[in-house]
């Protein structure tokens, strides 16, 4: 069979037995049985679409390369099970859960199937769980709404774990990027932070450094930070969110503001190697 | 090519240990009998400079300064300060009056580095200390990066280091 789809460059050809290895091309193997007689068809493509093959496999693999030097921020597991499984852009619990702190009154819930509990104390600034892992309490919160946890009645501290309250609502804040995306994704409003996070305890990626320092610097659009940190916008998006929440206050701000300094381009160099030296 | 990156702080915040975690040759110090043992009381203190490098082959190097905590020394501050990628202030939560001295430096510095090139590190601090330390900052006005780090643990000190790069390459990427 030969087919012409809209230039003569193009032949799709079908045979009973593989081609020579001397042909210049392409051959899929398609394994699906085409008629009774049990022959393989075989596609043999010509040069031209072999070298298109090519600088897509090469595309491909710069892609894959881009990807793994994206900062862990922004890589899989930032993005939940339960992130891409339950739609929550009009709820946050980071945002709920600091209400509570702000409250000042301690309260413990526990989920009802009995199984996860936790409580926190606002003057200690302090969660408590019988979860021993931070991350795997994050991942419970993430996926329950509000209605799944029950005040608990009794006052006792069962829950042997502790965490510090900024630190967890951070990491949960960051999670929550579809809902960051939705409240603070503005493309027009510019943002401020007036506080550095502590990222060497709360979270310490490399891109988030860059956010804390663009963001500190100066007031800039969600664009800019995307520009600045290689991160999604919906990323960007959480770090203003997770900066909300732990109450490093976020000023919506005019208009982007300039810059007072500007270093000399030598210094990029400079600083690359010093960052390596650093291992960051 | 050099950077220079300037520790500052009172007397006993650590930057001599500093400089000498992170310097890649044997730190050149100043010191001399501590007259002030009613303050701080440790035997030595630096009258002059403290003085580390960090090596980085044909890229060239960083030069880690210490400048002296005193506040009668404060003549050098502006020469040291000058063209400095960033200041680094050590402040000893333990201190009574680190809070005051935060003020002074911040107030004295701010004149030759941009604030986000300044950098502040708490040691032996609290979260309260640093909720403290960032409504002071906020009532200037001005975004401080504002840490919990040991001087004597090189990871706290690679994290206030990269503090300053961060800051750099974003002043460098809006060229």
């Amino acid at each position: 069979m030969n087919a012409e789809p809209e230039a003569s460059d193009f032949i799709l050809t079908t045979s009973k037995s593989l081609l020579p290895s001397s042909f210049q091309g392409v051959s899929v193997l398609l394994l699906e049985k085409l008629s009774d007689d049990d022959h393989d068809m075989v596609a043999e493509l010509p040069l031209r679409v072999f070298s298109l093959m090519d600088i897509l496999n090469k595309a491909g693999e710069r892609i894959t390369n881009d990807l793994s030097a994206i900062p862990e921020v922004s890589a899989e597991n930032i993005v939940t099970a339960s992130e891409k499984t339950t739609e929550k852009i009009s709820f946050s619990c980071a945002e709920w859960l600091s209400q509570r702190m702000l409250e000042k009154v301690a309260c413990s819930y526990i989920a009802k199937d009995k199984g996860a509990s936790f409580s926190f104390d606002p003057v200690k600034k302090v969660f408590r769980s019988n979860i021993e892992s931070r991350d795997e309490l994050i991942k419970l919160l993430l996926m329950h709404p509000v209605e799944h946890w029950d005040i608990r009645a009794d006052d006792e501290t069962l829950e042997a774990y502790e965490f510090s309250a900024t630190g967890l609502l951070w990491l949960l804040a960051l999670k929550e990027s579809r809902y960051a995306l939705h409240v603070w994704g503005s493309p027009n409003r510019v943002y401020r932070i007036k506080h550095w996070p502590q990222l060497a305890a709360w979270e310490n990626v490399p891109a988030l450094y860059k956010l804390s320092s663009l963001y500190g610097r100066k007031a800039a659009t969600i664009d800019t930070g995307v520009k600045i940190s290689g991160l999604e916008e919906r990323h960007v998006c959480a770090f203003l969110h997770a900066c909300n929440v732990v109450g490093l206050k976020v000023e919506v701000c005019d208009s982007e503001t300039a810059d007072r300094l500007q270093p000399s381009v030598q210094s990029l160099n400079i600083l690359q190697a010093l960052k390596k030296k650093l291992g960051v | 090519m050099l950077l220079k990156v300037v520790f500052a702080g009172p007397m006993g915040s650590g930057k001599s240990t500093a400089i000498g975690v992170l310097s890649d040759i044997e730190p050149v110090a100043t010191e001399a009998k501590n007259n002030e043992r009613f303050k701080v009381d440790k035997p030595t203190t630096t009258v002059g400079l403290d003085y580390g490098e960090i090596l980085l082959g044909d890229a060239g190097k960083v030069a880690l300064y210490g400048i002296p905590g005193q506040e009668r020394f404060d003549f050098m501050w502006p020469i040291v300060a000058k063209g400095a990628m960033g200041v680094i202030l050590l402040l000893d939560c333990s201190q009574d009056n680190y809070i005051e001295k935060l003020a002074s430096f911040a107030d004295t510095f701010s004149k030759w580095v941009d604030p986000g090139s300044f950098v502040v590190a708490l040691n032996r601090g609290t979260e309260n200390d640093l909720e403290a330390c960032n409504l002071l900052v906020e009532k200037r006005d001005v975004v401080m990066p504002v840490f919990m780090a040991d001087p004597r643990e090189k990871d706290d000190l690679n994290m206030l280091l990269h503090v300053l790069i961060s800051n750099a390459e974003i002043r460098l990427l809006q060229e």
